[in-house]
C-alpha cells in the first residue's frame, strides 16, 4: 500500500457514499463526501458505479409524457439565456491545490481567515447546522490552514468532530493522517492535532457531526462485518 | 439533416438495447450540442430522455408539476453543460441521472434556504479522472446493467429503494421491517457483485 492511498478505516464507507450518489446527505457532508472523493480513488471507483447504477434505474423508470408545449419552451428558456457564463472567480493562489468543491465553497460564501492558534488559521464555510440529533448545537464547519509543526491545542467537543485531510498531513497523538484520510473524533476524546513538517496542512472539519457521518467509516462497516477486503 | 440524429436513426434498431436505445448515437448528440448548437440532436436527447426524467422524477415523489418543471430544467443544464460530458468518463443516462439529482438537492434546498444560489457548482459532477481507463463508460454502463439483472430479488429491491425512494440505510430498514445490519450487508454484497460484474469480464 502506498502513502497516497487511503488505508481502509480512512476512508467513507460503502452507505455514505450511496448516500452522497442518491443526493440524501446534508449539504456539509456531502462537500466533505465530494473532496474525499477528489482524493481517494477506491471511494471515486465505488461511487462511479454507483452513479452507473442511478442512470441504469433511471432508464427503467416509467416514461411520463412531458407537457405539449415543454420543448418549445425549454428551447425558448435555453435563448432567453444567451451563451453560457465562463465565471472566473478570484481564489487564494494558495487553495488552488484544494479539492475543486472546496475551492468551489470557498468563494461562494466568501470565507475569512480567522486567528486559531499561532500558524493555526480557521475559515467559516457559512452552513447551516448539519442535520444531527435536535439536541445537539449546531456544528460548524471550518477549513483549517495549519503551518508545519503547528498545531491546535488540546480540546474536547460536546460532539463528534470529523475532519478530512486535504494537504500534508497531521498527527493528533493516537495516529497520523494525510490527504484523502477521514477522522473522526468522538466526544470523550481529547486531542491536539499537530501538522506534520514538511507542507502546510489543509483540513476540512465538521464539529457535532452528524450520525450519519461519524458512523461512515469503513472501520465502522468493517468492524460489523466479515467483509473482505478489495 | 444532422450527422449525429442521422446515425441515431439508422443505428436505433442496432446495439445497446438493455437501455432500449442506442447509447454511442446519444453520446454523439451530446456532442453536436456542444459542438454547434445542434438543435435537432436536442429534440432527439429531448424526446427520449425529458420523459423518462420525467418518470423517475415523480417515482421519487415530486409532482407532476415539479418533476415536469425539474426534466425541463434538467435538459437546459444539458443544452448548457453539454461540453463538459465526456463519453470516456460517464454515459448518458449517468450523466443526466447526475444533473437530475443536483437540480432536484437544488430544489430542496430552495425551499429551505432562499438565498441559496442554484448554479453553486459544488454538486456538478466531478472531473476527476477515472484511474481506470480501460473500460470506456458506455461499456461499463452495460455491465452494470447485465450486472444489475443477475442480482438476488432481496439485494436488487433495496437497491431500488436507496435509488427511487431516496432513503438511507437506516429509512430503508424502517419501512422494510428489517434490522439496520441485515440491510448493510445486502446493499454491500449487492455492490460487491456489482463491482465484480464491472471489473470482472475486463
Amino acid at each position: 500500500m502506498t502513502d497516497d492511498v487511503s488505508a481502509p478505516d480512512r476512508r467513507f464507507g460503502e452507505e455514505i457514499l450511496l448516500d452522497y450518489v442518491t443526493g440524501t446527505l446534508d449539504e456539509a457532508t456531502t462537500l466533505m463526501v465530494a473532496a474525499h472523493l477528489d482524493l481517494c480513488p477506491q471511494s471515486r471507483d465505488m461511487v462511479d458505479l454507483m452513479t452507473h447504477v442511478g442512470g441504469a434505474l433511471m432508464d427503467e423508470a416509467d416514461p411520463v409524457a412531458m407537457r405539449e408545449n415543454a420543448f418549445d419552451a425549454v428551447m425558448w428558456l435555453i435563448d432567453e439565456g444567451g451563451a453560457p457564463q465562463v465565471e472566473t472567480p478570484t481564489i487564494d493562489e494558495e487553495l488552488t491545490a484544494l479539492p475543486q468543491a472546496i475551492q468551489d465553497r470557498v468563494v461562494a460564501c466568501g470565507g475569512k481567515w480567522s486567528f486559531v492558534a499561532p500558524g493555526v488559521k480557521g475559515m467559516d464555510l457559512g452552513f447551516e447546522a448539519p442535520q444531527g440529533s435536535s439536541t445537539t448545537k449546531p456544528g460548524e464547519v471550518k477549513l483549517y490552514r495549519l503551518e508545519p509543526g503547528k498545531g491546535v491545542p488540546t480540546h474536547t467537543h460536546k460532539g463528534s468532530e470529523v475532519t478530512l485531510v486535504l494537504t500534508g498531513a497531521f498527527a493528533d497523538g493516537r495516529d497520523r493522517f494525510g490527504p484523502g484520510d477521514v477522522s473522526v473524533a468522538s466526544p470523550e476524546i481529547t486531542h491536539k492535532p499537530v501538522a506534520e513538517a514538511g507542507d502546510t496542512c489543509f483540513a476540512l472539519a465538521i464539529t457535532d457531526a452528524p450520525l450519519q457521518l461519524t458512523g461512515a467509516l469503513g472501520l465502522v462497516q468493517r468492524a460489523l462485518s466479515m467483509g473482505g477486503s478489495d | 439533416m444532422d450527422v449525429a440524429t442521422d446515425q441515431m436513426n439508422t443505428r436505433q434498431a442496432g446495439a445497446g438495447k438493455t437501455g432500449g436505445y442506442d447509447r454511442e448515437a446519444m453520446a454523439d448528440c451530446i456532442e453536436a450540442v456542444a459542438a454547434r448548437q445542434d438543435k435537432q440532436a436536442f429534440a432527439t436527447l429531448f424526446d427520449y430522455f425529458a420523459p423518462r426524467l420525467k418518470g423517475y422524477l415523480m417515482k421519487l415523489g415530486a409532482g407532476e408539476p415539479l418533476a415536469e418543471e425539474l426534466a425541463q430544467e434538467v435538459m437546459i443544464t444539458v443544452w448548457r453543460k453539454a461540453a463538459q460530458f465526456d463519453r470516456k468518463q460517464s454515459s448518458v443516462s449517468t450523466w443526466l441521472y447526475t444533473i437530475a439529482r443536483n437540480r432536484r438537492i437544488d430544489v430542496l434546498r430552495r425551499e429551505r434556504f432562499p438565498d441559496y444560489d442554484p448554479d453553486d457548482p459544488l454538486l456538478l459532477p466531478s472531473e476527476a479522472e477515472q484511474p481506470d481507463e480501460a473500460v470506456a463508460a458506455g461499456e461499463r454502463e452495460v455491465k452494470v446493467r447485465a450486472a444489475l439483472e443477475t442480482l438476488p430479488e432481496e439485494q436488487a429491491e433495496l437497491i431500488r429503494l436507496a435509488f427511487f425512494k431516496g432513503w438511507s440505510h437506516s429509512e430503508i430498514a424502517e419501512h422494510q421491517e428489517l434490522p439496520l445490519g441485515t440491510v448493510k450487508s445486502r446493499l454491500r454484497l449487492a455492490f460487491r457483485k456489482l463491482k465484480v460484474g464491472l471489473e470482472g469480464a475486463v
